[in-house]
Formats: C-alpha cells, sequence, structure tokens
C-alpha cells in the first residue's frame, strides 16, 4: 500500500466503550447452577458482569470489542443444557450465537447464520429479536415487512443449528413492537403491534379521499406470527379487534396463563388468541400532576409455583406492581391488579436476579443495582383492578371523578440501592482541563464531560488512595523503611526513618501506637540506607559508615539484642545498599562494590573475598528483595553515574562478574529487580523522570525488552509495595506518584492520587488490615492504602469519575483558565450552558437585572428540594423549556453561580470573549437564546443574546457573572465564538459580526452564506480565516474579508455531512465528526490556502460552481465510529505524551486518534491491520480454530470500518489490539508475514498506546 | 405490445420483492416517500442517532423510536397547521 508523504495518519484507539447499553440479559453464561450473570452490550463492545450475591458489587468477566455494531442481545438456552447462549444481532447480517468459554474468559461464536445484507435498512431483519421462552425459535424481523423465523435444532453431534428461515412476510406493515408469547407446549407465538400503511396513500395529488394517518388516533393492529411445528409453516393471526394509536409495548404472561398485555397511554389491555374470549381493560396509576403514564420497559420476574409478578417502568421511572388474580380450574383470569411500587430513574431494560437484587441498566446515566426490601405492600384498597372496567370508555370517563389512579411519588421504599455502577453515557461535550496545583509541577490531566440528565463528569487516569495517619516529624527525612523482626512475624514492627540532611535515624515501633523504641540498638546519628530482617531472627542496618548486624534471642519476656558491626576503609563510606534476607550488597563511595552473605547457621555476615571496582561512581543499586522460588538472587544491577546499568553475577562460580551492560539516556537514580510470574523485571528510575522497565533472563542475565515511560519532571526514586490483592507492585515516584503492576497479563504504570509523598515504602500491619504504604511528604510521614476507602482496590478502577449535579441537560461548556502567576496555579472555571425541552423548571427565575446584587450570597437555591428532583425529575410540560447557565469552579467541585433563564427562553449556544473596543481586559460571556422553540416541526418566536461581564474577584480568583443587556435577533443564533475582539455569531445561513454597545450588542456586519442551511459549529483558524460547520453541508473555510465587510466562503466539503463537532487541527486542516458516527479530516489543498492569503483578490472573484464555493477542501481521513462524536479536543492524556486528538461520543465513547509519525510506522501498521483482518476471518464456515482469530460478529472490518464512506489513513487500534487475544501460534504466525517476533510486535502496539494514553 | 405487458408484470413482482424499487414513470410523491421512510428508518435504527435524538428531545429513545416509524406512514404529508 502506498504511503503518501504529507497525510494525516492517525491510530484511533478506544479508551472507554460506549457504555450505552442496548440491551443488558441476565442469564448463567458460565454454565455454574445457580449463578446468574448480567451480558450488557453497547453497540460495540460486550461484557459480562457477575454480581456478588453477598456485597452487591459487581466484577467484571470480560470484556470485548464486537468489531461491528451490535442492536439486540437474548439469550438461549438448549433443551438439556444448564448453560446460556447469547444471541446477538447486529449490522453484520448475522444471527450469531455466542457461548461463553470460561478457560479463555471469553465469548466464542458458536453458530453465524447469515440472514441478509450487511448494514441496517428499512427491511433488514435485525431490528427485533425475540426468543421463544421454551427456545424453540429465535425470530427476527425489520422495521417493515421482513420477519424471518428460525428453528433452533441440536445435530447429532449436539452442537447447536438452525433450520433455514422460515418467512414471515406481510407487506406494506410496519412493526413497532414485538413479543414472544409464552404458549408452554403449543406452536411458539409471536405477537406484534403493527401498522399496516397499504390504506394510508402517499400521493399528493386529489386530497379529497386520501385517508390521513394521524398518530394520534389512527388505530394499530395487534398481530400473531404461529410457527405451526407440524406443517413447518407460519400462519398469520390477526386479532379480533384493533389496538388504540397509543399502544407501545408488549408484555408477555407466563405459560400457565399466556396471552399478552398491550400497554397503551394510560392503560393496559389483556388480549390473547382465543377467539371466545374478551379484552380484559386496566387503567395504569397517574403520577399527581402529570397527564400521562407511558410504559417503556418491563420485566416478569417468576417466582414458585406459577406465582409471579411483573414490574412496568413509565417513562417518568416509576414502577409498577402488575399481578394476575388466575382461576387455574376455570382457566380464566379473575382479576389483573396493578399499583405503584417505587421509582428509580429511566432505564433501558430491567432485569430481577433470583438473589433479590434488581439491575437497572439505566438510560441516562451511572447503571443502578437495587436489593429488594419488600415486593410491595399487597393492599388491595389501593390497586386498580381490571375488574371494574369494562372497557377504554370506562377508563377514560372515570378519571376526572375517581381520585384513586392519582398516586404520590416517595422515596425508596421496596427497593434499596447497593451499588453504582459508573458509566459516562450520554456524553454531550467534553474538554481537557489541565489543573495545575502549588504542590505539583505537572499538571493533573482529566477529561471533563458534560452528560445528559444533568452531571458534569470529570475522569482521571488513576487509582485512588486512602490516607490512614498522616503526622510530623521533628525532622526533614530523605528515606524510609519497614522491617519486622523475625523471620516468622507477619506485620512489619520497626518503621525507620532518616535524613541525610540532618544525619539522623529515628526507629519507630509500629502497633497499635507508633513510639520511638528506645533499645532497638540501631545507629541513630548516621542516615540509614537499607534496614533487612535475616537469617531466622536478626536486623540489619546499613548506615552510612557501616553495617550493623543486631542479633535477638528471646529470653522469656525480654529480647536479647547483640550486635556486631562490618566498617568500610577508612575515608570510604556506603552509598547504595540493597538487601535480600540472604544477601546484601553494597556500593561504596569509591565506586567498590562489596557483597554480603548470611550465614544460615548464626545469621552473621559473611563478606566475599573480592570486591570490584565500577567504571565510575555507583548511582544505584539491586537484588530483589523478594525471590520467588529460589533461595538467592543470581545478579545484582548496578547503576554508574556514566549513564549505564550492569549486571552482576552473583553465583558462586563468577561472583560479582559483569555479564551484561546497558546504556541508559540519562543516570538511573533508583534501581528495583521484581520477579513477576514469566520473568524477572528490571525496574530503572532515571534523572530526567523516566521510568524503564526492561526484563532480565534468568540465566544469562541478558537484558531485554524494555519500555520506558515519562513520569514527570523530578527523578524517580521506587521502591516495592504490596497491593491489598497480595501482589507486589512497584511505587515510582516523580513529579506525582505513580504504582507499577501486573493486571491481566499486562503491565501497567497508573498515577495514584490522593497523595503526594516523596519517598515510600511497603508497610505491612493487621492494624491497618494487610498492605500498606508508609511515605514520605515533605516534613510528615503518611500512611496510605490503595484503593479506595469504601470500596477498597479494584485493579480495573484505573480511571476515577469525580462527578457533579447539574440543573438541566448540558448543551455546552467552555473552560476557562486563570493563572495566578505568585502562587503558580492554575484555577479552572468552566461555564456551561444547560437547557431542558418538556420540563419545567423548580428554581427561581432569577431577574437578570438583579443577578448583580446577589453577590455575597448564597447562590443555591434554598427553597427547591433538589434531591427531590433527583429522585423524580422536573415536572413535564408539553414545549416547555428550563435553562440555565451555571459557572463551576473545578477545584473546589462547586457551582459558584447559576443564572435561570425565564418565559420560555432555551439557550442555545454561548461565547466567552474579550471585546476589543471595550476598556480594561475584561471578558465577557454571551449566551444565546431563542423563546417557544418546539421540535418537530422546528419553530421558535424570538431569538436574544444576553451579554454578561465576568467580574473576576482576584483575591479569591472567583468569577461572578453580571448581566449587562439584551439584543434582539431575527434569527436563532446557533453558534458563537470570539473573532478577532468581536463576536461572530452563526444564525441559520448567516454570519454576523457584533461589537459591544452600551445598551446592546451593535451589528458590524452581516454575510449570507446561501448553500448553507444551519451554521451549528464555528472555529477561528487564526487571522481571518474561520471554519463553519453546517448542520447539513459539512465544514466550509470563509475569510473574512475587511473591504467588503463580510465572510466570503473559499473552500468546502466534497460531501454533504450533518456536522456535530469539529475542532482544529491545523491552520488548514479540521477533523470533525457527524450525526452518523463517522469521523473525517479535511484539508484545504495547499494552492488554495496560499491564494487565500495571498492573492486573495483574485480567489474571491473566482466563480463558485456546484451550488457551493469556489474550491473543494480534500478529504485526509475518514473513518466510522459507530457512535455521534460529540467533542473533539487536542491534547494528551499522560504527561509529556504526544499531542493527539481525544474524542467523546453521545453513547459514552472515550477514544483517542494518535498521529503516526513515521513512514514506516505506517506501512507497519497498515500491514498489520491487514493480515489481522485476514486471521480474524468474517466467512464463519472456514473457521478453523488454529487458523483463524475469534470475529465475534462474522462482520468484515474493512466494511464495519466503512459503513458510510470508505475507511481512509486511519488505522483501528481496536483491531490491532486484538492481536493480544491471538493464540501464541496465531501470534508467530502473524509476526512472521510482516517479518518480526510477537514480542516485536506487542512492544509497538503497547507504545503506541502509551504515546499519550494508558 | 405483449413484451410491453410482461415487462409491466416482471416488475411489478420486482417491486413487490424489493421495496423501494422504481422505474421511469414512478412518481415523485412516491419516490420522496421512498426516501423518507429510508430515512426515518436509518434514524430509527441507528441506536448513536436514536440516543442523539432522544437526548435532544429529552424523551425515551423507544417512544423516540416509534414516533420515527409512526412518520414513516406518511413521510411527505405537511404536518398539520
Amino acid at each position: 500500500m502506498l504511503v503518501d508523504n504529507d497525510t494525516l495518519y492517525l491510530y484511533n484507539l478506544t479508551l472507554k466503550p460506549p457504555s450505552h447499553y442496548v440491551s443488558s440479559v441476565l442469564g448463567s453464561f458460565l454454565g455454574k447452577k445457580k449463578s446468574q450473570e448480567i451480558l450488557v452490550a453497547s453497540s460495540t463492545s460486550i461484557a459480562l458482569l457477575r454480581p456478588d450475591a453477598e456485597t452487591g458489587k459487581f466484577e467484571q468477566l470480560s470484556r470485548q470489542n464486537s468489531l461491528g455494531v451490535i442492536h439486540k442481545v437474548d439469550k438461549l438456552r438448549l433443551a438439556g443444557t444448564q448453560k446460556d447462549l447469547a444471541v446477538v444481532i447486529g449490522n453484520s447480517g448475522k444471527l450469531v450465537l455466542l457461548e461463553y468459554n470460561t478457560t479463555s474468559n471469553t465469548f466464542v461464536p458458536v453458530l453465524q447464520q447469515p440472514y441478509g445484507k450487511t448494514g441496517f435498512g428499512r427491511v433488514s431483519a435485525s431490528e427485533y429479536l425475540c426468543i421463544d421462552p421454551q427456545n424453540r425459535c429465535i425470530f427476527i424481523g425489520a422495521l417493515e415487512r421482513n420477519k424471518l423465523i428460525y428453528k433452533v435444532e441440536t445435530n447429532k453431534e449436539g452442537n447447536v443449528e438452525l433450520s433455514s428461515p422460515l418467512e414471515a412476510h406481510s407487506k406494506q406493515i410496519f412493526t413497532l413492537s414485538v413479543a414472544a408469547l409464552d404458549t408452554e407446549y403449543d406452536n411458539p407465538v409471536f405477537a406484534a403491534i403493527e401498522c399496516d400503511y397499504s390504506q394510508y396513500s402517499t400521493d399528493e395529488g386529489d386530497s379529497s379521499n386520501i385517508k390521513t394517518y394521524d398518530p394520534e388516533s389512527s388505530p394499530l393492529l395487534l398481530n400473531y406470527y404461529e410457527l405451526d411445528q407440524g406443517l413447518n409453516h407460519i400462519v398469520k393471526k390477526k386479532s379480533s379487534e384493533k389496538l388504540p394509536a397509543s399502544s407501545n409495548h408488549l408484555i408477555a404472561l407466563p405459560g400457565h396463563i399466556g396471552g399478552v398485555l398491550v400497554c397503551c397511554k394510560n392503560f393496559i389491555l389483556y388480549d390473547n388468541l382465543d377467539p371466545s374470549m374478551n379484552r380484559l381493560y386496566l387503567p395504569l396509576p397517574i403520577r399527581s400532576g402529570q397527564q400521562k403514564t407511558v410504559i417503556v420497559t418491563h420485566v416478569v420476574h417468576k417466582l414458585k409455583k406459577n406465582n409471579f409478578f411483573v414490574l412496568l417502568q413509565s417513562s417518568l421511572g416509576d414502577l409498577f406492581k402488575l399481578t394476575v388474580d388466575y382461576n387455574s380450574d376455570k382457566e380464566l383470569i379473575d382479576d389483573i391488579k396493578i399499583s405503584y411500587f417505587d421509582t428509580i430513574p429511566v432505564c433501558i431494560s430491567i432485569n430481577i436476579l433470583k438473589s433479590g437484587f434488581l439491575f437497572g441498566n439505566v438510560l441516562n446515566n451511572d447503571k443502578l443495582y437495587y436489593q429488594f426490601e419488600k415486593l410491595g405492600d399487597d393492599d388491595d384498597e389501593s390497586a386498580l383492578k381490571a375488574s371494574d372496567y369494562l372497557d377504554i370508555a370506562s377508563i377514560e370517563e372515570e378519571k376526572a371523578t375517581e381520585s384513586k389512579r392519582e398516586f404520590e411519588v416517595k422515596g425508596l421504599d421496596n427497593l434499596a440501592l447497593v451499588e453504582i455502577v459508573e458509566t459516562l453515557s450520554p456524553i454531550v461535550d467534553a474538554a481537557l482541563v489541565e489543573t495545575v496545583s502549588s504542590e505539583s509541577s505537572d499538571p493533573l490531566k482529566s477529561v471533563v464531560a458534560l452528560s445528559s440528565h444533568a452531571y458534569i463528569k470529570s475522569l482521571v487516569h488513576g487509582i485512588q488512595t486512602s490516607t490512614i495517619v498522616e503526622s510530623p516529624l521533628p525532622f526533614t527525612p530523605t528515606d524510609v523503611h519497614t522491617t519486622k523482626l523475625f523471620e516468622d512475624s507477619v506485620s512489619d514492627e520497626y518503621l525507620v526513618i532518616s535524613s541525610k540532611l540532618s544525619s539522623t535515624t529515628l526507629v519507630l515501633s509500629i502497633g497499635e501506637v507508633v513510639e520511638e523504641v528506645e533499645e532497638s540498638r540501631f545507629v541513630t546519628d548516621q542516615p540509614t540506607l537499607a534496614v533487612q530482617q535475616v537469617g531466622k531472627s536478626s536486623v540489619i542496618q546499613v548506615y552510612t559508615n557501616g553495617i550493623r548486624h543486631i542479633k535477638h534471642t528471646r529470653q522469656d519476656e525480654n529480647i536479647d539484642k547483640r550486635t556486631t558491626d562490618w566498617f568500610p576503609p577508612a575515608g570510604i563510606s556506603i552509598v547504595k545498599a540493597s538487601t535480600h534476607k540472604e544477601q546484601v550488597i553494597i556500593g561504596l563511595s569509591n565506586a567498590e562494590i562489596c557483597y554480603f552473605e548470611i550465614d544460615p547457621t548464626d545469621d552473621q555476615l559473611v563478606e566475599y573475598q573480592d570486591r570490584v571496582e565500577m567504571s565510575s561512581s555507583i548511582t544505584s543499586l539491586a537484588i530483589s528483595r523478594d525471590t520467588l522460588s529460589k533461595r538467592k538472587n543470581s545478579f545484582a544491577v548496578v547503576g554508574c553515574s556514566d549513564e549505564t546499568i550492569q549486571v552482576l553475577s552473583l553465583q558462586s562460580h563468577n561472583c560479582l562478574e559483569t555479564l551484561s551492560l546497558q546504556a541508559l539516556s540519562a543516570n538511573s537514580t533508583s534501581l528495583v529487580m521484581l520477579p513477576t510470574p514469566s520473568s524477572t523485571l528490571v525496574h530503572i528510575g532515571m534523572d530526567n523522570g523516566l521510568y524503564v522497565r526492561t526484563s532480565i533472563d534468568e540465566i544469562s542475565g541478558n537484558l531485554s525488552d524494555t519500555r520506558i515511560k515519562y513520569l514527570g519532571s523530578k527523578p524517580v526514586s521506587l521502591s516495592v509495595i504490596g497491593l491489598p490483592d497480595n501482589t507486589k507492585a512497584v511505587l515510582a515516584i516523580s513529579s506525582r506518584p505513580w504504582i507499577g503492576y501486573y493486571n491481566a497479563g499486562s503491565y501497567k504504570v497508573t498515577p495514584l492520587l490522593g497523595v503526594n509523598v516523596s519517598q515510600g515504602a511497603s508497610f505491612a500491619s493487621e492494624d491497618i488490615g494487610g498492605e500498606g504504604v508508609v511515605a514520605i511528604a515533605e516534613n510528615s510521614l503518611v500512611v496510605f492504602t490503595i484503593g479506595k476507602e469504601d470500596e477498597g482496590f479494584d485493579i480495573n478502577q484505573d480511571l476515577n469519575v469525580k462527578k457533579l449535579r447539574l440543573r438541566y441537560t448540558p448543551k455546552q461548556m467552555i473552560v476557562d483558565n486563570i493563572s495566578d502567576k505568585d502562587r503558580g496555579t492554575v484555577s479552572n472555571f468552566i461555564y456551561t450552558l444547560q437547557s431542558e425541552y418538556g420540563v419545567k423548571g423548580p428554581f427561581s427565575k432569577s431577574l437578570l437585572a438583579h443577578v448583580a446584587k446577589q453577590e455575597g450570597k448564597s447562590h443555591e437555591d434554598n427553597s427547591v428540594d433538589q434531591d427531590y428532583f433527583d429522585a423524580f425529575g422536573y415536572k413535564k410540560e408539553k414545549n416547555a423549556w428550563a435553562s440555565c447557565v451555571q459557572v463551576i469552579d473545578v477545584k473546589e467541585q462547586d457551582i459558584a453561580q447559576s443564572i435561570e433563564f425565564e418565559d420560555n427562553e432555551s439557550a442555545i449556544s454561548l461565547a466567552k470573549l474579550h471585546f476589543d473596543s471595550a476598556k480594561g481586559n475584561s471578558e465577557y460571556l454571551i449566551v444565546g437564546v431563542s423563546t417557544n422553540r418546539t421540535f418537530l416541526p422546528n419553530h421558535y418566536d424570538k431569538s436574544y443574546l444576553y451579554c454578561f461581564k465576568i467580574n473576576k474577584a482576584k483575591k479569591s480568583n472567583k468569577e461572578h457573572l453580571e448581566f449587562l443587556h439584551k439584543t434582539d435577533l431575527d434569527t436563532q443564533p446557533t453558534s458563537m465564538i470570539a473573532f478577532n475582539g468581536k463576536l461572530l455569531v452563526g444564525m441559520g445561513k448567516y454570519l454576523r459580526l457584533y461589537d459591544l454597545g452600551q445598551r446592546q450588542l451593535l451589528r458590524k456586519s452581516s454575510s449570507n452564506i446561501d448553500y448553507l442551511t444551519s451554521i451549528v459549529k464555528l472555529l477561528h483558524q487564526g487571522g481571518d480565516r474561520i471554519v463553519i460547520g453546517d448542520a447539513s453541508n459539512s465544514t466550509t473555510f470563509a475569510k473574512f474579508d475587511a473591504l467588503e465587510n463580510r465572510f466570503i466562503s473559499f473552500a468546502d466539503d466534497i460531501m454533504k455531512r450533518q456536522v456535530t463537532a469539529i475542532s482544529s487541527l491545523d491552520y488548514d486542516t479540521v477533523i470533525g465528526g457527524d450525526k452518523f458516527g463517522n469521523i473525517f479530516v479535511s484539508r484545504v489543498s495547499e494552492s488554495v490556502s496560499k491564494s487565500s492569503d495571498e492573492d486573495w483578490n483574485l480567489l474571491k472573484h473566482q466563480e463558485p460552481y456546484l451550488n457551493a464555493s469556489i474550491s473543494r477542501s480534500k478529504n485526509v481521513c475518514e473513518f466510522f465510529l459507530s457512535d455521534t462524536p460529540t467533542s473533539f479536543t487536542r491534547g494528551s492524556l499522560t504527561v509529556g505524551g504526544q499531542e493527539s486528538i481525544i474524542y467523546t461520543g453521545i453513547q459514552g465513547t472515550v477514544g483517542l486518534l494518535v498521529p503516526l509519525s513515521t513512514k514506516q510506522e505506517v506501512e507497519f501498521l497498515q500491514k498489520l491491520e491487514l493480515t489481522l483482518r485476514k486471521y480474524l476471518n468474517y466467512n464463519f464456515d472456514d473457521f478453523e480454530k488454529d487458523k483463524y482469530g475469534v470475529n465475534l460478529l462474522g462482520m468484515d472490518h474493512l466494511k464495519f470500518r466503512s459503513y458510510y464512506n470508505p475507511v481512509k489513513n486511519v488505522i483501528d487500534g481496536d483491531l490491532v489490539e486484538q492481536y493480544y487475544a491471538l493464540t501464541q501460534s496465531l501470534k508467530i504466525k502473524v509476526a512472521r508475514e510482516l517479518n518480526r517476533t510477537p514480542r516485536e510486535v506487542e512492544r509497538k502496539i503497547s507504545d503506541l498506546r502509551e504515546r499519550s494514553a494508558f | 405490445m405483449a413484451d410491453k405487458i410482461k415487462e409491466t408484470n416482471e416488475y411489478n413482482q420486482l417491486k413487490s420483492k424489493y421495496v423501494g424499487l422504481g422505474n421511469p414513470d414512478t412518481s415523485r410523491a412516491e419516490f420522496m416517500t421512498n426516501v423518507h421512510r429510508d430515512t426515518l428508518a436509518s434514524l430509527s435504527h441507528h441506536s448513536n442517532v436514536l440516543l442523539y435524538n432522544s437526548v435532544v428531545l429529552n424523551e425515551h429513545p423507544e417512544l423516540v423510536r416509534q414516533e420515527l416509524i409512526k412518520k414513516m406512514v406518511q413521510p411527505i404529508k405537511k404536518a398539520k397547521e
């Protein structure tokens, strides 16, 4: 493949997969008895969660990237098995059965049955998926016409097979909802709410005899599709009566009753196939103050002995419990009852576990996990009964008079929240915020995302710590050590703190109280280099002028201590030391290395007869403190000041011989050797803030497979610590503490949050519940454990989410950084624009004129019970708007100010700028609003621009908005930016420039770009150049012509995209995303860009062509994401990382596009991608375990990423990282095709990820 | 002449098999109906677009989806004034 020299190549990595779970399925996928897992599927990934019945916590068993779009997931259990299979339909056009493999912990396809073309269309049968409750057949259906039923069979080998599909096509019919009826041993039946459109003509012509479809009143159909098992044929049966127009949801009742409940607006009706039966009608309770109850999801939970209940959830989040009184003798339904149960956030699906828990797949926020306290009050008084009502009319009549239907919401009564699964979906906007605090010079990077349903969430990469003790010390410590006294002790007993600066050592005993040990016999007027428990009952202290050996002998109650000393030659001191319980190695100031072993009989140190002199002075030294199986270390690693590290042998035949040498880029300051399950790793901390890890060959001592990571601006100091799960990790401290640990076969380096320390040591004590870390922070001693206080250590929780409640659905945010040079800090403020459709805000409308006077007062509206609205939502009102602007103080995690808009205004756009014409350097915040805005059809009454002045209080670093004035507009201000000291507003197809006036904003220029429809995004590229993102016409480059005082477009895109987000990459290039989930990069051709700056007069008079501007920009990159991009930010998520593009998607995706730097790299990755595509073959018929990797959905990867447009110049890291999951033989095969070794390939892949992510 | 009838028959047969098939005689209304139905189907089928619209409308995606499907019945008919 040809690699173009001057185009951009990007490498896509998904950091957080989408968390909008289209399905959540409860089943026993592991095949274990009585164990239930939850399978959650988002559009491009599936994950299996196992809830712990006792703690209520979730364990994520697996997560897989599907490399194809998943639409629906359900489960299927074969006759005679205990294990559920997952049934998946998606855009691959295949019906896929997945089985969970418990050894590899992944889902593996067992069957992929093609049924149609790839992609989603009107007639592609991948919209509905239903499985017969008796697991006899699978139903899939399209929006229009097509329906297929597959019979499930098992072949002779016991493998699952699907019959060829039976077609149940019904012409001119749209399907709204499908459910599988429970028919027990009768033929399988599927019920569907459908709309027959043949009777509604679409001809515009003669309007007289056209039957108009009215979604409010035109009836719908209830059709039954019965699979006649004897005839192998599908029979379509119509229900005797039509359905009301508002029917939207079907609930199949358990087999002994059968039939289906149809949920309509405000009532439910019961229907079944029995023609003799009359329908039953049951009203739905209505929340007081609301007009309607519409059911959106349900769950049927079967109890013992044919007992069951149904939980229904309304669009407001209210849960209703429905029970059926069934007379099994007469086979008649006596009554159906419904009562209000509880209110939880609105869900996409709900699952009830046998262990008495409820999983809510919440639509707009974190997923929630509840425990049942009770199953509702069986209060016949308050329950609504079907037997009281004859028909719909009787239900509607009653509404006005009877108040029994109305209910008041209440706090959780039957359910108790036990666990929150943090998710990000949906993200509407995001930005990268770098917080610089005075304590640490390196900025803390967080992605701040706006989430719908009113949260601002900040994501920080790192593991939380919880500080247990922090106490000041009399001197400034530089080193800290812990040790036990006897070999068989469990906890550490001594805590040794020493200071090089004041030449002291302090020995503390660890117990219930920490106090100084008087009789430790340690040398206390010298700084300590190392402390180690050796032999059976001795401790050695290595200090600058010698080694002290203290032997403890227990004599009744007392411990007898006997000391022996070893001194270096006169005038020479010890600079470095490293210890093992049987070995001690020290580096002297004359660059000599001394080696001791412990005599096992009397614990004494035995010096090896020779010393070895290194090439230059010793900067660091390490032997492994913990060796796995072997008794002793066979190697020591020494770092010298000539920027090398050397491996010395400690074996008897060639002791202290240099085995290998590796040059570094700087001096090593700290060395640690740590064995891991697969190999022993040497960790090197360097002067320049780099942290290197390399593996050492157990036999030859050769160093190989070096990985480098930049940790911070200070030299790196390393120490070994224990993690709460009894594994060892490396604590690396530069300007910020990090830990390096093994997780699921890969090594990770993650920052620690919440502590700021300069030295640390492992600390095992029962008093703190196991393993902790004792560390030094400036003048004090800190003891902390790794992991959140209440949740403990979870190795997968390396992305920390902090959230702050906002008022309404946020739309846009602007981050303001104010740097305080004196204090060296940057405080961040975020302005958020929030507006929510269809609700009435409870907050008092702040009269804008009074906003300024509120200063100093509490901005919280005390009269509003925020908890109430958090639980039950704001009051719904048709076409109403609630909107506000809030100022958020990032550091304090607090809302500094809120300004509510009145008169049904909806806030649309936001800009912060400094007007050139205004005096001083004050900044202004402009908010664009429209009144009485409605959608479908789009309409608004008036539009305004509100102008606020940002007042900055110097002392407290606070910001406050002061209302200045309001400007009338004739068009909706859909987008605003600052442009050369003026405000540029995009409204419809107009671009207008405004300047600040006394009483309103003054219009300075207006330009009309007539091929645009609605300008939704604007970018200032520098100079006079802007980029316009249009809601249907993609990106346009335009230039401000000062002579004509208007903007003239000079380049636009070749595609008509519906832009949702754009960001500038350079003067000529923008990256953008469209509504359908594509990411694109367009670039103005060099000649046009040049002449736009140099020969503008020539360029602007050129003739535009094809109803657009005079030239077209080039499409540089193209990529399908399957999630609608909502923001692009340039930056890197790691300290000193390569600048990349961070994007977010509406479904909660957070991803990264890393620019590839060299041609070789691009060629290598292209080839790797191509090879992997071949090995992850989508053709399931050829599937052989040894030849191919797993392609979950059977989707051709190239087709997936080229869903709308052919993928261009973007390499999919999600596919490339599948390399890790291949079997070893496949890894070798793939690597061989690239002329590399598997290790080289893996290293390249991890390098790419670590370049700017984690 | 017989050819023409045969052709028409064949066309009608194909049309019933493939939704949205057209020929030079397809009326503008029919053509536009098909375009709109395809668009609405696409909007309701892709979960990301559906969620996008659902966030803006502050409505449950399932309800937005059904609303879009109902629109497919007479897509080019102007909403009542």
